[in-house]
C-alpha cells in the first residue's frame, strides 16, 4: 500500500480540552502544528462536562490553592503525586482566568467576577467545610470551553485534520517517538505523520464497561496506541463510578437528583441507604453510594426481573419541582428508561464515568517510564495530557471538576514544555525507520484477510460484561482471579475480529475493529493490574481488603503506596514510587491519614 | 452515472460515521437505534435533512429531540421525530 508521509514540528492526537489547549501553546509559539481527530474537533467528547472547573478564585467564598491541593491529595486517597497536584492546583487561576481571556462565557456574581458553586469533595480549611470552587458556563461548561479553544486555534493557524484516526506510535530502535501512523477515514488511506514532537490527549476508555456514561468515541486510542508501543500504562485498576447511570444505557442522571431529594429503593421499596449511610443517607459520597446499591443487588435486593438494577425515586416531588429544578431528567428517564420519573421510579446502577490512569506523565506533561535505575525517564518526543495521561493528579479517585482543570493546566504544560525542547533545539526530526508504517498495514491486512473470524461486536460485548462483572465498583478475589484469564481469552479472540465490509472508504466498520484493539489493551490493563492490587484504595474496593483498625478503609500503605505500571508485552505488572514531596521545597507535604468526609 | 453512483455511496458512509460518533451518550443512543432501523430506507432528501441536523451542535440537537427546543426548520420535524422514537 501506498503510505504518504507528511512532517510536522508537533502532530497532537487529539482535538478535546487537552488537545486544544496544548496545539495552542505550539501554535502561537510559531510552530507547524497538526492535530487529528476523529471527529470536529468540538464534537469531543469534553462538550458532555456540565458541572464546572475547579480553581481556588475565592470569588464566591474565601479560597486558596493550599485548600484544594489537600481536598486533591486526600480525593487521591494519597495516590496522587504531589508534585503535580501542588502544580495542578497552583496554575487553576491563571488557567481559568486565561481562558475568561479567550470568551469563555462563565457565570457572573452581581459585582462581575466569576462565578463559582459548590461541589462534592472540594473544601475551605483542609476539610472544614463546602468551598465553592467550581466555575461554570451555565450547564455548557465543556461545550463552551472547547468553543473558546477552537477558535482561537483557528486563529492561531494550528492545522486540523479532521476525521483521521491516529493507530500506531512509531518508535526507533532508542526508544524515541517519531510521530503516528494515522488513517483518514474519507479515503482510508494510510499516513505517517513524522514529527518531532508527537502529544496524546484522546481522552478516556471508559467503553471498556457494558454501563458506562461515556459516548461510543470514548475507546482509549491513545492509551492501547502507547501500550502497544511499549510504553506502561499507569494505576488502570482505578475507574470512577458514577452511582446513578440509567440501567441498560449507562445516561447519567446527575447528582443534584439526590439533592433535591431523590430516593434509592431496593426491590423491597425500602430506602437502603439508610442503613449504610444514616447520616447522609442517598446523599454520601458516589462510592459509598455505588457499593451499597451493588451490595443491594448482589444480596438478591435488586429490581426488575434480572435483580439487576435499583431504583432512583423522585415520584414524590411534585411536577413543577422536577421540571424547574431538574431540567432533562424527565426526558432521560423517559427516553432511555421508558419512565416518566413524575409516575415512576428510574432504574439505575453504578456506572463507569472516569479514568484515573493511563499514560505516565510528569507534571510537563512529559511521558515518562523506568529506564536504566530512574522510575520516571521521559520518553524523547512523547508528551501526552487529560483523560488519557495519569500525570498522576487524581490518583485512586478524581474529585469532580478536577478533570476539565486537568485539560487546561496539563494541557498548557505540555505545550509549553514543547516549546521549551523545540527552542532549545533539542527536539530534532529524527530519521524514520524504513518500517515505520508496518505495523499499521500489518494490522488493516490481517483484518482485511481474516476468514471464518470472531464479530467486532461480539467480542466488544464480551469484554464490556466481563469487566463489568469481574472488575466493577466493587471487586472480589475469586472473580477478579477468573475475569483476568476470561480476558486473556477475549483478547485473544480480538486478534481474529472479521469484518463483512471490507471498502476503504468511510468504513465505520473498519474503524470500530480498529478501536477494539484499543478497549482491548486498556481492559486487560484494568483488571490484571486489579487483581494484583491487595488492599482498598479509592476507587479499587477489594472485599478482602476491608475497613479495619489497622488498614482504615482496607488501605495499606506499607505495601501498596505505590503505582501500578502495566506492560502489554508479556502481560506484566510493575511498580514506581508515589510521589508525597510536592514541587516546592517551602510547601509542605500533605500527611497520609484515614480518607474520612 | 458510475460517478454519480459512487458519490451517493461515499456520501451515505459519510453521514453514517457523522451519526454514529457524538459528543453525548445520549445522541449515539439514539442514533445507534436509528442507523439500524430507518438509515438503509431514507431518500435522498431526507439525506439532505440529516446532514443538517448532523451539523448542528450535539447540545441543540438533543434539545429538539427532547422538545426543549424548536425545530429551526419545519423539514426537520420528521427527522427529528423518528429519532425521538428510535
Ligand atoms: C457525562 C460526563 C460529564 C462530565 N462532567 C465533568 C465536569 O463537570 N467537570 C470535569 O472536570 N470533568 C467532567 N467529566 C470528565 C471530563 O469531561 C473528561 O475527563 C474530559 O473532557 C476529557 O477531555 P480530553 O481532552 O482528555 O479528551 P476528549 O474531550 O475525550 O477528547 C479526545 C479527543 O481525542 C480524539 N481522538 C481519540 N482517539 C483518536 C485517534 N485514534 N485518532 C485521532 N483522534 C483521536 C477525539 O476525536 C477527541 O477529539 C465528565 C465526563 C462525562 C462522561
Amino acid at each position: 500500500m501506498n503510505v504518504t508521509k507528511r512532517t510536522f514540528d508537533a502532530v497532537i492526537v487529539g482535538a478535546g480540552g487537552a488537545g486544544l489547549r496544548a496545539a495552542l501553546q505550539l501554535s502561537e509559539a510559531g510552530m507547524r502544528t497538526a492535530v487529528l481527530s476523529k471527529v470536529f474537533p468540538t464534537r469531543s467528547h469534553t462538550v458532555a462536562a456540565q458541572g464546572g472547573v475547579a480553581a481556588s478564585l475565592g470569588n464566591s467564598t474565601e479560597d486558596n490553592w493550599h485548600w484544594h491541593m489537600y481536598d486533591t491529595v486526600k480525593g487521591s486517597d494519597w495516590l496522587g503525586d504531589q508534585d503535580a497536584i501542588e502544580f495542578m492546583c497552583r496554575k487553576a487561576n491563571e488557567v481559568v482566568i486565561e481562558l475568561e481571556h479567550f470568551g469563555m462565557p462563565f457565570d457572573r456574581t452581581d459585582n462581575g467576577k466569576i462565578y463559582q458553586r459548590p461541589f462534592g469533595g472540594h473544601s475551605q480549611n483542609y476539610g472544614q467545610s463546602p468551598v465553592m470552587r467550581s466555575c461554570a458556563a451555565a450547564d455548557r461548561t465543556g461545550h463552551a470551553m472547547l468553543h473558546a479553544l477552537y477558535q482561537r486555534n483557528v486563529r492561531a493557524n494550528t492545522q486540523f485534520f479532521v476525521e483521521w484516526m491516529a493507530l500506531d506510535l512509531i518508535r526507533n530502535s532508542a526508544g524515541d517517538i517519531l510521530g503516528v501512523t494515522a488513517m483518514e477515514m474519507e479515503t482510508g488511506e494510510i499516513s505517517i505523520f513524522h514529527s518531532r514532537a508527537t502529544v496524546f490527549a484522546t481522552g478516556g476508555a471508559g467503553r471498556i464497561y457494558y454501563s458506562s456514561t461515556n459516548a461510543f468515541i470514548n475507546t482509549g486510542d491513545g492509551v492501547g496506541i502507547a501500550a502497544r508501543a511499549g510504553i506502561p500504562l499507569e494505576d488502570m485498576e482505578f475507574w470512577q463510578f458514577h452511582p446513578t447511570g440509567v440501567a441498560g444505557a449507562g445516561v447519567l442522571i446527575t447528582e443534584g437528583v439526590r439533592g433535591e431529594g431523590g430516593i434509592l429503593r431496593n426491590a423491597a421499596g425500602e430506602r437502603f441507604m439508610e442503613r449504610y449511610a444514616p447520616n447522609l443517607k442517598d446523599l454520601a459520597s458516589r462510592d459509598v453510594v455505588s457499593r451499597s446499591m451493588v451490595t443491594e443487588i448482589n444480596e438478591g435486593r435488586g429490581c426488575g426481573p434480572d435483580k439487576d438494577h435499583v431504583m432512583l425515586d423522585i415520584t414524590h416531588l411534585s411536577p413543577e419541582t422536577i421540571m424547574k429544578r431538574l431540567p432533562g431528567i424527565r426526558e432521560i428517564a423517559i427516553q432511555f428508561a421508558g419512565v416518566d420519573p413524575i409516575k415512576a421510579p428510574i432504574p439505575v446502577v453504578p456506572t463507569c464515568h472516569y479514568q484515573m490512569g493511563g499514560i505516565p506523565t510528569n507534571y510537563k506533561g512529559q511521558v515518562v517510564v523506568p529506564k536504566d535505575g530512574n522510575p520516571n525517564s521521559p520518553v524523547q518526543g512523547f508528551y501526552a495530557a487529560g483523560e488519557c495521561a495519569c500525570a498522576s493528579v487524581h490518583g485512586a479517585n478524581r474529585l469532580g471538576t478536577n478533570s476539565l482543570l486537568d485539560l487546561l493546566v496539563f494541557g498548557k504544560s505540555s505545550g509549553e514544555t514543547v516549546v521549551a525542547d523545540f527552542k532549545s533545539g533539542s527536539l530534532t526530526l529524527k530519521d524514520l525507520p524504513a518500517d515505520a508504517a508496518e505495523a499499521s498495514l500489518a494490522r488493516i491486512a490481517r483484518l482485511d484477510g481474516q476468514k471464518g473470524g470472531e464479530g467486532v461486536h461480539d467480542v466488544r460485548l464480551a469484554m464490556q460484561r466481563t469487566m463489568q462483572k469481574h472488575a466493577g465498583v466493587f471487586r472480589f478475589a475469586d472473580l477478579l482471579k477468573e475475569g483476568v484469564s476470561k480476558m486473556a481469552e477475549i483478547a485473544d479472540r480480538s486478534k481474529r475480529t472479521e469484518i463483512g465490509d471490507k471498502s476503504k472508504v468511510w468504513n465505520t466498520a473498519r474503524i470500530e475493529a480498529l478501536e477494539l484493539d484499543n478497549l482491548i489493551e486498556v481492559a486487560q490493563a484494568t483488571i490484571v493490574s486489579a487483581e494484583a492490587r491487595k488492599e482498598s484504595r479509592g476507587a479499587h474496593v477489594r472485599d478482602d481488603a476491608p475497613d479495619t483498625a489497622q488498614r482504615p478503609n482496607g488501605r495499606d500503605d506499607q505495601n501498596w503506596l505505590k503505582h501500578t505500571l502495566w506492560y502489554s508485552q508479556g502481560n506484566r505488572l510493575d511498580y514506581k514510587p508515589v510521589n508525597l514531596k510536592p514541587m516546592s521545597p517551602d510547601v509542605e507535604s500533605i500527611a497520609l491519614a484515614k480518607r474520612t468526609y | 452515472m458510475e460517478a454519480k453512483g459512487d458519490k451517493a455511496v461515499i456520501n451515505r458512509g459519510r453521514l453514517r460515521w457523522h451519526a454514529s460518533r457524538h459528543a453525548l451518550l445520549e445522541l449515539d443512543i439514539l442514533f445507534r437505534r436509528f442507523l439500524d432501523e430507518h438509515f438503509d430506507r431514507l431518500d435522498d432528501s431526507q439525506l439532505a435533512v440529516l446532514e443538517e441536523l448532523l451539523a448542528l451542535e450535539d447540545l441543540d440537537l438533543w434539545e429538539m429531540i427532547c422538545g426543549r427546543r424548536e425545530c429551526r426548520d419545519a423539514r426537520w420535524n420528521g427527522l427529528v421525530e423518528l429519532l425521538r422514537a428510535s
